[in-house]
C-alpha cells in the first residue's frame, strides 16, 4: 500500500454499511414522510 | 491537535456517554418490557438519562476526532460511527415526544413501539462499540490525500498514537 499513486479501494465493510444505512434511512425518511410513524401518530 | 489532559478528558467522556448511553439503553429496554405501567419511568428515563448521554456522547466524538489525527473524515470507521451517533441522537430527540405522549395517554402508543426503538438502538449502539474497538482499516479519499500529503507520497497504515472507543 505504501508509494499507491491512486486512492485505495474502498473496503467491503464500508460498502455493506454504507447500503445498510441507506436503506435505513430511506426507510425512516419514509416512515416519516407517510405520516405512518412518528409522535401522535401512533396506533393511527 | 489537543494537548494530552484534554484529550484524556474527551475520551474519558466518551466512553462514558457512549458506553453509559447502552447500558442506559438496555435498562429502558428492560422497562419497556415491564409494560405500560412504566412509561412514567421511559420518559423520565429517556429525557434525563439517554438524552444526556447520546449528546456527550455525541459531543466529545466530535471533539476527539477533530482534536486528534484521527480526523473527522479520514477513517470510513470514524465516519460510519459518526453516522450511527447522528442517526441514533436524531431518532432519540424525535422519541422523545412519543415518550411524553406514552405517559399523557399510554393507549395511543403501542406497546412494541419503545420495545423496538430501544431494541433498535441497542443493535446500533454495539455495532458503534465494535468499530471503536477493532477499528477496521480503510481511510476515505480525503484522508489518502491528508496522509498522502503529509507522508510526502506514501500512506501510513499505522494508526495514530491513542485509541478512540
Amino acid at each position: 500500500m505504501t508509494g499507491m499513486k491512486t486512492p485505495p479501494v474502498t473496503p467491503r465493510w464500508v460498502k455493506v454499511f454504507g447500503i445498510v444505512a441507506l436503506a435505513v434511512t430511506v426507510l425512516v425518511i419514509i416512515a416519516l414522510l407517510t405520516g405512518g410513524h412518528g409522535p401522535g401518530r401512533h396506533g393511527a | 491537535m489537543m494537548p494530552p489532559g484534554w484529550r484524556k478528558a474527551a475520551l474519558a467522556t466518551h466512553v462514558i456517554g457512549s458506553v453509559g448511553w447502552i447500558g442506559a439503553v438496555a435498562g429502558f429496554l428492560a422497562l419497556a418490557l415491564a409494560g405500560t405501567t412504566m412509561y412514567p419511568a421511559l420518559e423520565l428515563m429517556g429525557r434525563w438519562v439517554l438524552v444526556p448521554l447520546s449528546l456527550a456522547s455525541l459531543v466529545s466524538g466530535l471533539v476527539l476526532s477533530l482534536g486528534t489525527r484521527w480526523g473527522l473524515m479520514r477513517h470510513y470507521w470514524v465516519l460510519s460511527k459518526l453516522f450511527i451517533n447522528l442517526l441514533a441522537t436524531a431518532i432519540l430527540l424525535e422519541y422523545t415526544q412519543t415518550l411524553r405522549l406514552m405517559v399523557l395517554s399510554p393507549a395511543a402508543v403501542p406497546v412494541m413501539s419503545p420495545i423496538l426503538h430501544a431494541s433498535a438502538a441497542l443493535i446500533l449502539l454495539t455495532i458503534a462499540v465494535i468499530l471503536a474497538v477493532y477499528k477496521p482499516r480503510g481511510l476515505t479519499r480525503y484522508g489518502w490525500r491528508r496522509t498522502h500529503a503529509a507522508k510526502g507520497g506514501g500512506t501510513s497504515k499505522g494508526a495514530p498514537g491513542w485509541s478512540q472507543p
